[in-house]
């Protein structure tokens, strides 16, 4: 039964964070010069081992790491493709315990490895009341999810009322709007995660890097980051866009117009963190229209890879890395506006121009 | 008038329809077949929903080449429709009206028609099966439609809506409208008289 969650939940699950792991990569190794690299992380090993505080901020980050696991697990076990699963809810309790115990090991694993070296650091300074807070942590962020999996398997029949019910005025919603009501109504707690992670790692940028001092290349990486954490909720909107708005294509509704309202989309739920960086930029135009076109061309080319990018290929996950690799060259080198002008007019392209010969089954079964 | 040449479609390596040209005049035609054969492939790839190898034209407007002006005249109503639960009948249905370029509203004698004014209203999660059956045919007559695919119209839904369904068909047909109905269900003869059937057999149209 693991075995079988590995191939399936685990694989899709690294496949999907991909960006935002290499990016976290990024902040921990690439931000730092190579000759100070390793008096870097025994100096944030320390601090971390030193300091409960400090160790409590760090435990914060990994909990939304493992919520972000957690409703993923949940997210995926709601599709149609994965009921397979709800077979396991069959076999015995303790086997039932121990695979989900696997998974959510597997899918905790960066945290897991970092939580060790901490707790290794507090028992090496003997600050032996954060090595055991660390390896409590440890346990609890792999038990609860555990735990609750388990239970959403096998008492499926209770009926519960959602926590978060926000009711909208009742008016006709024009079709552009859908997937955003999509993403409100049905998606809340991982908009919410998302724009967490987003925000945390926005502001995390801008304090790796507040001793630079002002410069907007700086407030462009936070963008990147920010825009590596919507990489779940577009695929939510281009598994949306196969599933329940397929029916579309058969509709005499332009390729042009439906690019606009992908770009709408995408433009409003990227609009709170496009405000934040225009005003640590100080509203200059220049830098935020910059700033707009990053975004939107890379929200939009993101979408784009997921419609082209095949269940059983690394094609996702290859161009995910290049475009990273790509945009975080051009931020350095200042020629954001050339790489994103490209990076645009090709989205739009291959958008258009394979618009029809997409099979939206084939994404629909992912 | 309908016309497919050397249309392929494959799924992996298992090829579901493989015709090489069929033609069809104007009228009401019947697609038999059992489950696997391709006739819900088949009405995709005339309404354009999924790739094919080949050529499809109506009234000799491609669906290749003229993709809008061909997705103006047809107009496709799925086995098992699918639409967002999020959203409303009445969301839905002025969608449609939008994107085939009648006026609001225009579609209020049709919701009357299948009884389902007082669900309009309603996100359509909530819906039964046989009211989404409903709500699929409504959006599926609104606007000036001259081919229809029916892909299963009758299963789930009621006697009352049956009768209505046909009575569309026989307008709709009056008016010049091509029809063409999957069903594994016996087509009521009293109420629908057919001008063919055909069933798919080693993945190729034939009539019966």
């Amino acid at each position: 039964m693991l075995s079988l969650f590995l191939k399936t939940l685990s694989r899709e699950f690294y496949r999907q964070h991909l960006g935002l792991l290499a990016f976290a990569f990024y902040l921990l190794f690439g931000t730092v010069e190579g000759s100070q690299l390793l008096n870097y992380h025994l100096a944030l090993l320390h601090s971390i081992a030193a300091s409960t505080l400090m160790l409590a901020a760090c435990c914060v980050l990994w909990l939304l790491y493992a919520l972000k696991c957690q409703l993923f697990v949940n997210k995926q076990l709601q599709l149609e493709q994965y009921s397979f699963i709800q077979v396991s809810a069959a076999t015995v309790q303790r086997k039932q315990y121990i695979s989900w115990a696997g998974l959510y090991s597997v899918l905790l694993m960066p945290v897991l490895i970092y939580v060790s070296l901490v707790i290794g650091a507090a028992l090496w300074y003997h600050n032996y009341l954060n090595a055991v807070i660390a390896f409590l942590f440890a346990i609890a962020i792999v038990a609860a999810p555990t735990r609750f999996t388990y239970r959403k398997l096998t008492r499926n029949l209770r009926v519960f009322q959602p926590w978060l019910s926000i009711r909208l005025p009742a008016w006709t919603n024009p079709q552009w709007t859908w997937p955003l009501i999509y993403i409100w109504k049905q998606q809340t707690l991982m908009l919410v995660l998302s724009k967490l992670l987003s925000f945390i790692l926005f502001k995390a940028v801008l304090w790796m890097f507040a001793d630079v001092g002002p410069d907007v290349r700086v407030a462009q990486f936070g963008l990147l980051a920010a825009l590596i954490s919507h990489s779940t909720l577009v695929i939510m909107l281009v598994r949306q866009d196969a599933g329940d708005l397929a029916f579309i294509r058969s509709l005499p509704q332009s390729r042009f117009k439906t690019t606009t309202n992908h770009i709408a989309v995408l433009f409003v739920l990227f609009l709170p963190e496009m405000f934040i960086y225009a005003y640590t930029v100080s509203f200059d135009l220049s830098a935020v229209f910059a700033g707009l076109s990053l975004a939107i061309s890379t929200l939009f080319c993101m979408q784009v890879i997921q419609y082209k990018s095949d269940a059983n290929s690394n094609f996702s996950v290859v161009c995910a890395f290049t475009i990273f690799v790509t945009l975080a060259i051009s931020i350095l080198a200042g020629q954001l506006f050339p790489v994103n002008g490209l990076q645009a007019i090709i989205s739009i392209a291959v958008y258009n121009l394979l618009f029809y010969d997409t099979d939206l089954n084939t994404i629909r079964d992912k | 008038m309908l016309s497919l040449d050397r249309i392929r479609k494959s799924y992996g390596s298992h090829t579901v329809i493989s015709i090489e040209e069929f033609r069809l005049a104007d009228g009401i035609y019947w697609i038999k077949g059992g489950n696997g054969t391709g006739k819900t492939t088949l009405f995709r790839i005339i309404a354009g929903q999924t790739p094919f190898a080949g050529e499809v034209d109506y009234k000799d407007i491609n669906l290749k080449k003229q993709p809008l002006d061909y997705r103006a005249l047809i107009s496709y109503a799925e086995a098992e429709p699918q639409y967002p639960g999020y959203i409303t009948g009445n969301d839905l249905v002025r969608y449609y009206e939008q994107v085939r370029g009648v006026p609001t509203n225009t579609s209020l004698h049709l919701i009357e028609r299948f009884g389902m004014t007082d669900f309009m209203g309603q996100t359509i999660g909530g819906y039964s099966s046989g009211m989404l059956k409903k709500l699929s045919l409504i959006c599926a007559f609104i606007g000036e439609i001259q081919l229809f695919l029916l892909d299963e119209p009758l299963i789930t839904i009621d006697k009352e809506a049956a009768l209505v369904l046909y009575s569309l068909i026989r307008e709709h047909q009056e008016k010049g409208s091509t029809f063409l109905i999957s069903s594994h269900q016996d087509i009521d003869h009293a109420e629908l008289t057919v001008d063919a059937a055909y069933t798919i057999k080693n993945k190729d149209l034939q009539r019966c």
